[in-house]
């Protein structure tokens, strides 16, 4: 029987203001993260593909670049300002190699972080004409990777179950988004959060996605559980197909006792950028600037060392293959033993997803330890495979009616609705309801009116994305995300009464178009009620 | 081009590739095949739009700048209970009252608010078949409120009292509240379920054992 290993790595940044006179303190912070981004996991995934290709690996990947992401790296704006954040990074890099002439050890360190982002410049603006999105693209179509849809923004979808209209909104720009950046349709749908409940597969499957992805809880406590567990699709009753995520991936990379741990790893918590001072770290960090990491770190997670640079890229280059070797081994012993109970089927498959932001975070040489696993498969004898080649079969497949539930949470997303942040509940439902009003009382609208609509919806969509509301309760840039809410809101309170008042400020209304210069196709008609 | 000079005569006297001209002007894709037309009236019916949108057109205001508050309003001045489902076991609810209502609940000699919680034999029940009331503190509009056991669907009342009468001010939506399979509401710990080794091997046992520990209340 055969083996499969699908990886499935989602990527997610928020939307950043970077047209306003001066990039506020908070999303000057937020954009120092969305570079780490480009820097750590997408352009080194470009170019792990590149040397899997060269080698003549038969590499198969699923990724989800979600639409604001997408949208930011098509921005010239974006793309100068990522630019200018490799010329900082190379600028304090030089004074660093400086600071350690005497010390060579560190020395060596610095020169690879330099010459890294060196690199990272010339992928970006040379081989890359500075639009990684028409990259994975490439990648795509070469039939190596499958990109997943999602939402416009991660919406958590239950929370809105008995407002279909928001969730069509959502899904619509998504696949419209997808559209635009990949230039065909996707195949599967990447739930925000794994956030399911009831009626939400309608939505999805009239939009023609084939399959999503769903929390084991879904699927598992039902009252019929599937046949073959979580190690092959099912679909719902409207074919739906259905694909389980590996409950025991997460903790196995990141875990207590995950492969993150590894004493010989780099320290992601240690970083010039908190620890000297600030006149130390120009360019990147002027007097009175917020800190934020500079990417200059020179640290292992060994706290017993105290050296000055414990961190030696080589032994942890090492600890990745042994780690890669690990997974190899626990998942090929996995999956036997499900492919030993596995019913008339041809394959077990075990769904492997990686939130790249919470694993990078916490282990930057994660990409190291995929290519190895990637090399490492075949031997193995685990396949490689994308979804969408997995559910060719949909309409055989076993039905199921899954049970609501979430990745995020104690199991159905509660951290989005905590005592810290469910006073956004009552503003985001109001907008909701009041934007859905709106799409029904202007069906036909030209001019300023449509301008209004569609940066209401814009600012909407902005709005319900879940991130927000988590960052508030794990007090990880909550102050951002507070503040992102509250712009998002406020416009759109003020989209609202001017379509009330029938007055506008076009003032206001060009200079919010250019700040949130997010999806400038949409149409708000997007929350009309179906017919 | 001014809108008010599009007129059929006006258009009439134009040639093809002026008409074409034109329709590039006011943006319509013209194709190959179009004649004329069918062009002249696809331009009347645009200019006479753009009249009629002028026409409606909106106040422009000038004196609004750029409003970057970050200051949300207190309410929306209205009277609203609204409810969303926080996990099978707790609903958050939140309401607003509107400055009318409000007046006329402290003009009343002695009066208290609190939440109905009706629990529904189906969604589109009007009765409830058992309903459970809790008090809301003085000045809240928010509160988590505990689903009780076994229950399908319920609907929450927002409701005041004075003196002797009571009267619902406002009522949420029916909820529905997903039911789990048998065997996590049989589930008990420790004792030996028989599931089959695939499903074992899937994690079922681990999540139920933690379904049980966090959403105890859920089960039987």
């Amino acid at each position: 029987m055969i083996k499969n290993l699908a990886f499935i790595i989602k990527t997610y940044e928020d939307f950043i203001r970077t047209n306003e006179d001066e990039i506020h303190a908070c999303d000057s912070l937020k954009l120092n993260s969305f570079f780490e981004c480009v820097s750590d996991s997408l352009i080194p995934l470009l170019c792990m593909f590149e040397r899997l290709e060269a080698d003549g690996i038969a590499f198969k990947i699923g990724l989800v670049l979600p639409p604001v992401l997408c949208s930011m790296l098509e921005d010239e704006k974006i793309q100068s300002l990522y630019v200018e954040f490799l010329d900082k990074r190379i600028a304090l890099g030089k004074k660093e190699l400086n600071r350690y002439k005497d010390d060579k050890k560190a020395y060596d360190l610095i020169s690879l972080a330099v010459e890294k982002n060196k690199e990272l410049k010339k992928r970006f603006t040379d081989d890359y004409n500075s639009n990684i999105i028409k990259q994975f693209a490439v990648w795509q179509r070469k039939g190596n990777v499958e990109i997943l849809g999602t939402c416009a923004t991660d919406i958590f979808m239950p929370y809105y179950a008995d407002l279909p209209e928001a969730l069509s909104a959502q899904v619509e720009m998504g696949l419209q988004s997808y559209k635009k950046s990949f230039g065909e349709l996707p195949d599967g749908f990447f739930l925000p959060e794994f956030g399911y409940t009831p009626g939400i597969e309608k939505i999805i499957r009239s939009y023609g996605y084939i399959y999503t992805i769903l929390h084991s809880r879904s699927v598992l406590l039902t009252d019929e559980p599937p046949v073959n567990g979580i190690f092959y699709p099912v679909r719902t009753e409207n074919s739906l197909g259905l694909f389980t995520a590996d409950p025991l991936i997460k903790n196995q990379l990141i875990g207590e006792e995950g492969y993150c741990t590894s004493s010989n790893y780099r320290n992601e918590n240690r970083d010039i950028g908190f620890e000297l001072e600030l006149k130390k770290l120009t360019p990147i960090l002027e007097e009175k600037s917020p800190r934020c990491s500079t990417g200059y770190k020179y640290w292992k997670k060994d706290f017993s060392d105290s050296s000055e640079a414990s961190y030696v890229p080589a032994d942890a280059i090492a600890q990745a293959e042994k780690d890669a070797e690990s997974f190899i081994a626990e998942r090929t012993e996995y999956l036997s033993e499900a492919a030993e109970y596995a019913k008339d089927v041809d394959y077990v498959t075990s769904v492997c997803f990686i939130n790249e932001s919470e694993v990078r975070k916490q282990w930057s040489e994660y990409l190291i330890w995929l290519e190895a696993v990637i090399r490492k498969a075949d031997a193995a004898g685990l396949n490689l495979s994308l979804c969408k080649d997995m559910v060719s079969k949909q309409f055989t497949l076993e039905k199921i009616t899954p049970y609501y539930s979430a990745g995020t949470g104690d199991g159905y997303g509660e951290n989005l609705l905590s005592s810290k942040n469910c006073w956004m509940m009552r503003y985001v439902r109001k907008a909701t309801e009041r934007m859905i009003d709106l799409a029904e009382r202007f069906p036909s609208d030209t001019g300023l009116k449509t301008r209004l609509l569609n940066i209401g919806a814009l600012e909407l969509l902005l709005a319900q994305s879940s991130s927000l509301a988590k960052m508030i309760e794990e007090d990880d840039d909550s102050e951002y995300a507070e503040r992102r809410f509250r712009l998002a809101i406020n416009a759109f309170t003020v989209v609202f009464d001017a379509l009330g008042s029938n007055t506008v400020s076009t003032e206001w209304l060009t200079k919010l178009e250019l700040m949130d210069n997010l999806f400038p196709w949409i149409n708000y008609k997007i929350f009309s009620v179906k017919k | 081009m001014d809108d008010e000079k599009i007129t059929r005569a006006y258009l009439e006297t134009l040639s093809f590739s002026d008409l074409k001209k034109l329709a590039d002007e006011y943006g319509v894709d013209v194709p190959e095949d179009l004649d004329r037309r069918f062009l002249l009236c696809e331009l009347l019916e645009i200019a006479e739009e753009n009249r009629h949108d002028r026409d409606a057109a909106m106040i422009i205001s000038f004196d609004n700048g750029v409003n970057q508050s970050t200051n949300l309003p207190d309410g929306y001045n209205e009277t609203h209970i609204s409810c969303v489902l926080r996990n099978p076991v707790w609903v958050f609810v939140f309401w607003d009252i509107s400055d009318t209502d409000m007046n006329m609940l402290k003009s009343l000699p002695d009066y208290s608010l609190a939440l109905r919680v009706c629990i529904l034999s189906s969604a589109d029940e009007l009765s409830p078949e058992e309903v459970l009331e809790i008090e809301i503190p003085s000045g809240a509009n928010e509160q988590y409120v505990l689903i009780p056991a076994g229950k399908s669907f319920i609907r929450i009342e927002l409701v005041y009292s004075s003196g002797s009468s009571r009267e619902v001010l406002a009522f949420s939506p029916v909820v529905s509240i997903p039911k789990s399979s048998s065997f996590v509401e049989n589930y008990q710990p420790g004792v030996q379920n028989d599931f089959p080794p695939i499903l074992k091997l899937s994690g079922v046992e681990e999540l139920l054992s933690d379904q049980y520990k966090n959403y105890r209340h859920s089960f039987s």
